[in-house]
């Protein structure tokens, strides 16, 4: 019941991503887009990525997007008709990514044991394929074998946030 | 086999970098300008002698099939925190001479050195592209530097993309590997019928390493970017980058062969991956085994690294030879001496036997790295004279930097009484030793009769390797001649090296004279 609504909110943030004529306006639905896909995946029983989906990407980037916006004063409030040439680029890129991401999907849908012909079948469900306590493998991953890696990956973000921060220095004289 | 021993402890020294850096970054804005070059360096080396102190303690292990530290891993790391002492300190001159307003370049040369010890300690792919990437991403900002210049927007643009790119290849071979083998550790065993799949992918990670290694084709990049850095920055990365490229090569190498030697002696199952074994040490299980597919990949790699090799001895000995600007002859001498590499792991490939590469490496890494340090206080604010004639007489006025500089380039040259001379004399000697080396790998591209006719002709590799070094001694002499000779009318006042580079540069000719009467003590 509460299936179509998100996928309507989804559907309807992607568009007002797209068409909204305002850049924060925009960013705004990229969110309410970015949450209805965490509500889709949370029907896929796939509540880890949910999660992960709403802290990295609505938490996270989202904020990103919007202080890039609200930072950049010439852009902030005022509408920015896209030119032909982006219009046209811009619909190549959307159409070649929706048929290969249809392809995709199609391919899927088709293997054996997984998507539409697992849903046909009432004998191969989902439960046990994907594990309901992925979450709880991923931890026990994260902090055995996987902890030096983890740790490591801290250590390439301070990289890339110093390097960021020389890069951007005035030389102040 | 390494025992497992504990993250903290086999971690140790690394982390002490990461301390240092971090004290190094949060120190910086409680500094003034002038304070901040005088001081954050040595706080960098100090942590960088700490952790050589903790490396001398540090139990050789693994942990988890992802790090792993032993003897050779140990040297190199040694000779790495040498290097990234001088590097600072020779940007320490730079800075100082360009009153730069901040401190962050040090910060990240002690990032970039954690990221090469991570490429040395991996002994996995994940591991070791974490370290790669830390590694590139704090040295491509400070390739670019100096934003007022107009070569040095070139060299970060063609270091960053091509890097970029070839960072790509790099990961595009390791997903490759791990359809193949099920595993990302370097130790994984091939799953039977997936043999092609596996050494394209193995092909594409040897591409991407050559590259780091600057290995003709795949040298374009390094006179530009050696050209429009500070020569503080290109004197860390010539030398830190290799030691990571090699050992990472070398590596790499034993373990894919045993993988194979494993699944081939029917002891293992597929998709299983054993823990990594000591760096430069033959497999037990290397020479067992005539499994079909054994010529194959032998001529196939050695094809590569001894035809490679050779193309970056000749092209880098003979371009080396013309060039005026000091950082692009050491740029084209780094090409040659990357070719070196490249052929003593041709041996490695061949014989199963490391140490030629790895004693190469270290060796190569202090010289050039040294050398180029010595730059940094003799070519002046914002390496302006960066051009033999403008350098004429600069030893005469620091005879300490022009001391530094014969003997640490006559080391890079390969002249007797230096670790240089130990290291090409021993790779020559190994590579005349088996004259056929090479002439088996044509096997891959000619008919087998043509081959056997090779077989009659003399050495070739070895002898065109041989012509090339002493012919590059004649580029290399020009400098020396240069520092030493009467002050041009071009030639300008050369600032007083700082006592940081002064006592790194000390420490590296002790190590390149001590090495030479005893190469022994890093296991050659």
């Amino acid at each position: 019941m509460l299936f179509w609504p998100v996928v309507a909110v989804s559907l309807a943030g992607a568009a007002g991503a797209v068409f909204a004529r305002n850049l924060v306006y925009a960013a705004l639905s990229l969110g309410a887009c970015l949450t209805g896909l965490a509500g889709l995946y949370l029907f896929l029983q796939a509540e880890y990525i949910a999660v992960v989906q709403m802290i990295v990407y609505v938490g996270g980037i989202l904020i990103l997007i919007l202080f890039g916006v609200m930072f950049s004063r010439d852009v902030l409030g005022r509408s920015t008709p896209p030119s032909l040439g982006a219009k046209i680029l811009g619909g190549l890129a959307a159409s070649a990514v929706l048929v290969s991401a249809g392809r995709l999907a199609w391919i899927i849908s088709n293997l054996p044991g997984t998507g539409l012909a697992a849903t046909r079948s009432p004998t191969q469900t989902w439960e046990g394929q994907i594990a309901s306590h992925s979450q709880n493998h991923l931890g026990e991953l994260l902090l055995n074998g996987w902890l030096a890696p983890f740790l490591v990956v801290a250590m390439l973000l301070t990289v890339v946030l110093v390097a960021a921060l020389g890069l951007v220095r005035k030389d102040a004289t | 086999m390494l025992p497992p021993v504990d993250l903290l402890a086999l971690l140790g020294p690394v982390l002490l970098v990461v301390v240092g850096a971090l004290v190094t970054l949060v120190t910086e804005p409680f500094l003034l300008r002038k304070d901040k070059h005088a001081f954050l360096p040595w706080i960098g080396v100090s942590f960088l002698a700490m952790a050589g102190v903790a490396l001398h303690f540090a139990p050789p292990g693994e942990f988890g099939g992802m790090f792993a530290l032993d003897a050779w891993r140990g040297a190199l790391m040694g000779a790495l925190f040498l290097v990234a002492a001088i590097g600072l300190a020779a940007l320490q001159q730079n800075l100082r001479s360009d009153d730069f307003p901040g401190g962050e370049p040090y910060v990240l040369i002690l990032l970039a050195t954690v990221g090469v010890a991570l490429m040395l300690m991996a002994s996995h792919f994940i591991a070791l592209f974490l370290g790669m990437e830390i590694a590139s991403l704090a040295i491509y900002p400070m390739v670019g530097l100096r934003r007022d210049h107009k070569g040095s927007e070139e060299a970060v643009l063609k270091y960053f993309s091509l890097g970029a790119v070839f960072s790509a290849v790099f990961l595009l071979g390791v997903a490759m590997i791990y359809g193949a083998t099920g595993s990302l550790n370097f130790a994984s065993v091939l799953i039977g019928p997936r043999l092609g799949i596996f050494l394209l992918g193995y092909a594409l990670v040897t591409v991407g390493l050559l590259f780091k290694l600057g290995v003709v084709p795949f040298h374009f990049w390094s006179p530009d970017a050696y050209a429009g850095a500070p020569s503080g920055v290109v004197s860390f990365m010539a030398g830190a980058v290799k030691l990571g490229a090699v050992a990472v090569l070398a590596n790499l190498w034993s373990s894919h062969f045993f993988g194979f030697a494993l699944l081939y002696t029917g002891q293992t199952v597929p998709g299983v991956h054993y823990p990594p074994a000591p760096l430069g040490v033959s497999y037990p299980l290397l020479g067992v085994g005539a499994f079909p597919e054994k010529i194959l990949v032998l001529r196939a790699w050695q094809f590569v690294f001894v035809y490679g090799g050779l193309a970056s001895v000749v092209i880098g000995s003979l371009a080396l030879l013309g060039q005026t600007s000091i950082r692009r002859m050491m740029a084209y001498s780094g090409v040659a001496n990357a070719g070196f590499m490249a052929l003593a792991l041709g041996i490695f490939v061949k014989h199963a036997d490391a140490r030629y590469a790895l004693f190469y490496v270290v060796v190569y890494a202090l010289g050039t790295t040294g050398v180029l340090a010595t730059l940094s206080a003799l070519s002046g604010r914002g390496d302006l004279q960066d051009d033999m004639t403008a350098l004429a007489g600069a030893g005469r006025k620091r005879p300490l930097m022009g001391l530094a500089l014969s003997i640490l380039l006559a080391s890079v040259a390969g002249l007797p009484f230096t670790a240089g001379f130990v290291a090409k004399f021993q790779l020559l000697a190994a590579l005349f030793t088996d004259g056929r080396i090479g002439i088996d790998a044509l096997g891959l591209i000619l008919p087998q009769a043509m081959v056997k006719q090779a077989g009659i002709l003399f050495p070739l590799v070895p002898v065109v390797a041989l012509v090339c070094a002493l012919v590059s001694v004649a580029g290399y002499f020009r400098l020396v001649v240069a520092v030493w000779s009467e002050p041009g009318t071009r030639s300008k006042e050369v600032e007083a090296p700082s006592l940081l580079l002064s006592a790194t540069l000390v420490l590296a000719m002790l190590a390149v004279l001590a090495l030479a009467i005893q190469p022994r003590a890093i296991g050659f």
